[in-house]
């Protein structure tokens, strides 16, 4: 049994790291290929810096090495935790993910903590009142989320509710000259999250939902349920401790499969939201060819999805014995 | 014998007026002291706050507002006095002599002197920023004889050296921060200590910079703000939202020309201004043409190109109306009229240059394919080439237009120079001698708006070394005019438009600056 675990767990490992490998091997070689170049981003917009000045910005950087030899000097030092030095920011790769990531995972955990929460209360109601007025409107909802894409709905989110009604803000994750305590900082950036949580999480909220109701039906109609109700068991009863927890399985699996595709909705919202996460640091390492930084945020956000995808498995273990390793299939 | 300021002062206003002096605000408002502006820039986030070893345009005009320099620039462009209060040149433009004014303190309360002006020229402007040794490499000696007083002694007189002055190109910087130290990785970089109306209070990263009041500022009466705020924003949909929505109050590289009219509609009646203007270091919107391709390098087909391209429709249908057409690189000094050479709309003239060069249509109509490369960070440049295409089509040109982004688009045309044709923008200012770096031999594929042609003239690059150092105003004019009249002769490029920029800003505020690149301070910006 143990034996049968380690093997499993070395498995997962070597893949991992293969895996992680092709990534930073893939990227280093497109970013390369791509025209254009991070020393001319680098020393300004107007241009006419002297030949001596890019050479020396060039050999600091070891751009004037040749490919091969910056490559293996990058996975050297990868191989000791250094992800390098940014060449747009001159400030280490791990110093700028530190900055940024916490703005990141707050719209994203709170999107998905939210939204799956909304999505499961709605995906319930449309089981439970199947055919109804309510169910109907849902499933048209969770269509229509499906289709919209995410920058659409942040800016029709702004339009309506920032322009328009002036409720929230229209970016930002707060107030320029907000006075007061912690408590009020909270709660102000609490207002300024409602916004690209909603148009990040939307999606999520519909796939949850879908998921929910299809699975609860299915549930329902399974034979300990009718049994549980010719008991006598109170519908409640039956809903609550038999079914739910059976049919939420589901929303762990859909949960950890959505996080990739949020991380990416994620670039997008903060774009939008002039949200100060780790979105718009990608999109200034594209526009300035900046390598180092480029790879060490796609780097982390691949860690970052395996991680989430391995934390599904083990709360999946432990919601459902039939998927532990050596379990009762 | 020195020539005095004043002097100076009345042959550079002889100079065309390189921007129009725009009476932002109006003074039907009661100003207040104190009160807050956010300005929202359309930048990416600024790596540091040094303008001394950058040109980003967003470190500089955050920049402006926390260091200072020996000179400012009004309205129109002259240099007015800032670190110094006044300055002598000699008759023979060798010796510049500055006069700081007096009393002036560092952020942290350290008193300001000529070492300082000294150890930034020295230690930082001309090793350090990217077109520092280009501008200064005329300097040869700085002297500082007491605390208040700077002598450039230059090796040779140079003519756009006091434009050179400001704080886009020679910044101040502290010596008792810097002096010793790695520059480039100082802290003072991202907390910078200066000579400015403003002092950095707060950088939150990704969401905004927050500038306080200097209360030791040595202009009296000078800041009337209490608080400015820079917000980063990228997303030009963001930005409108937020002037609507009234969380930003002026928009000084934030508006897209082509927005102009549906900004007036939105936001005028909220209480907005949105206009258009020159500026300072305006560009020129121009087409480049490689001249190592073997089809290009044939004047008659860059002419022919020229006889087809309608610049008058360009700028009507795609730049709304927005900037002037132009002529020749540097229009803004040398007037169209003045060119010597032009090329009118003229397919048929275009037909018959192509037949004379040996490219005569084949049995489909077409004569030859051509490329253009543009890049989709400029919304003006698909619709350009869109039109060209057009018109090319009318004389057998097929043209093929490769999108990229803006930092492949540089890459291609003054890098590697694997291009045909190209768009692009360059800016050739505040002096006319600034063309030199995108039409000399020895600019060549030297990286970002410069010589992406390949164009090599000895004659140009003669007359381009006797005007740099030229001091008679009309001597220097009757220079550049003959260097434009062989450039357009020649023709390496096809001017278009002179890039004319959109502002916006909030009527509650009065002497904001011009925006678009005029860098200054803020200090004299009221809140009505």
């Amino acid at each position: 049994m143990l034996i049968r675990l380690t093997i499993a767990l070395l498995r997962r490992l070597l893949s991992v790291i293969g895996l992680l490998w092709a990534i930073v091997t893939l990227s280093f070689i497109l970013i390369h290929l791509a025209p254009g170049d991070p020393i001319q981003s680098l020393v300004g917009e107007n241009g006419g810096a002297s030949p001596e000045f890019i050479a020396r910005m060039r050999a600091e950087y070891g751009l004037d090495q040749p490919i091969f030899v910056q490559y293996w000097h990058y996975l050297a030092k990868l191989c000791v935790g250094d992800l390098g030095y940014s060449i747009r920011f001159q400030t280490p790769v791990w110093d700028l993910f530190a900055e940024r990531l916490p703005a990141t995972l707050l719209l994203l955990a709170s999107s998905i903590v939210v939204f799956s929460l909304l999505g499961t209360v709605a995906g319930v109601y449309s089981a439970v009142n199947e055919g109804s007025f309510g169910d109907i409107a849902l499933r048209i909802f969770v269509v229509l989320a499906f289709s919209l894409p995410v920058f659409w709905l942040a800016q029709l989110l702004i339009y309506a509710l920032a322009v328009k009604a002036s409720v929230f803000p229209v970016m930002g994750m707060r107030s320029l000259f907000i006075r007061g305590g912690e408590w009020t900082k909270a709660v102000d950036v609490a207002w300024h999250l409602v916004l690209p949580a909603t148009a990040l999480g939307a999606w999520h909220m519909a796939v949850t939902q879908r998921f929910v109701r299809t699975s609860l039906l299915q549930v329902l109609r399974e034979d300990y349920i009718r049994t549980a109700r010719a008991k006598g068991l109170a519908s409640q009863q039956v809903l609550y401790r038999h079914a739910l927890r059976n049919a939420l399985l589901p929303v762990v699996t859909i949960t950890g499969i959505s996080f990739g595709t949020m991380l990416t909705g994620a670039t997008l919202t903060e774009m939008v939201f002039n949200w100060p996460g780790l979105g718009r640091l990608i999109l200034d390492a594209v526009l300035g060819r900046d390598r180092p930084l480029l790879i060490g945020l796609l780097l982390i956000s691949s860690v970052l999805t395996i991680v989430v995808d391995a934390l599904t498995g083990i709360v999946q273990n432990m919601l459902d014995p039939r998927t532990r390793v050596g379990g009762t299939g | 014998m020195e020539m005095k300021r004043r002097t100076l002062l009345s042959y550079l206003a002889a100079l065309p007026a390189a921007a129009e002096v725009l009476s932002f605000g109006s003074a039907a408002f009661a100003a207040e002291e104190g009160g807050n502006l956010v300005v929202g820039l359309r930048t990416s986030e600024p790596r540091h706050l040094n303008p001394a070893v950058t040109t980003v345009g967003g470190v500089q005009l955050i920049g402006a507002n926390i260091y200072s320099a020996l000179t400012r620039f009004d309205m129109n462009g002259t240099p007015v006095p800032d670190l110094a209060q006044s300055w002598d040149i000699s008759t023979d433009g060798l010796v510049y002599t500055f006069h700081l004014a007096p009393g002036i303190k560092w952020h942290d309360g350290k008193p300001f002197t000529s070492a300082d002006v000294k150890f930034s020229f020295e230690k930082v402007l001309l090793p350090l920023h990217p077109v520092g040794k280009v501008n200064f490499s005329a300097i040869d000696t700085i002297e500082t004889p007491d605390d208040n007083t700077v002598v450039f002694k230059l090796k040779y007189a140079y003519a756009p050296f006091i434009q050179l002055l400001e704080v886009r190109h020679a910044t101040i910087l502290p010596k008792h921060i810097y002096d010793g130290t790695d520059i480039m990785q100082n802290p003072a970089n991202t907390a910078p200590i200066g000579t400015g109306p403003f002092k950095l209070a707060e950088w939150s990263k990704g969401n905004f910079l927050r500038l306080e009041k200097n209360a030791d500022y040595f202009k009296k009466d000078r800041p009337h703000l209490d608080e400015l705020v820079f917000v980063i924003i990228p997303d030009t949909n963001t930005m409108v939202a937020a002037m609507e929505a009234e969380q930003i109050d002026f928009a000084p590289l934030g508006v897209s020309f082509d927005l102009v009219e549906t900004l007036k509609t939105r936001l005028g009646p909220k209480g907005w201004v949105i206009g258009t203007a020159s500026y300072l270091f305006r560009g020129t919107g121009s087409v480049l043409f490689n001249l190592d391709d073997p089809t290009l390098c044939k004047l008659e087909v860059r002419q022919a190109i020229a006889h087809l391209i309608r610049k008058d429709e360009i700028l009507s249908t795609v730049r709304k109306n927005v900037g002037k057409i132009a002529d020749n690189p540097i229009s803004w000094y040398v007037p169209n009229d003045q060119t010597g050479v032009s090329y009118k709309p003229d397919a048929a003239k275009a037909n018959a240059l192509l037949d004379a060069a040996g490219l005569p249509k084949k049995a489909d109509g077409m004569r030859f394919a051509l490329s253009i490369v543009v890049s989709t960070g400029w919304a003006e440049y698909e619709p350009i080439a869109n039109l060209m295409r057009d018109w090319f089509r009318e004389a057998g040109i097929d043209l093929q237009i490769q999108k990229m982004d803006e930092a492949a688009a540089i890459d291609k045309m003054f890098t590697a120079r694997d291009f045909q044709l190209g768009l692009c923008n360059p800016s050739f200012g505040p002096d006319p001698a600034i063309m030199a770096k995108g039409f000399t031999a020895a600019m060549v594929g030297q990286g970002a708006y410069t010589n992406g042609m390949g164009y090599k003239n000895a004659t140009v690059d003669a007359l381009f070394d006797q005007g740099v150092k030229q001091v008679d105003p009309a001597e220097r004019y009757a220079t550049y005019q003959k260097i434009v009249q062989a450039v357009m002769t020649d023709l390496p490029v096809v001017p278009l438009y002179e890039d004319d920029f959109a502002y916006a800003y909030r009527k509650a505020f009065t002497g904001l600056p011009p925006g678009g690149t005029h860098r200054d301070s803020y200090e004299n910006v009221e809140k009505a």
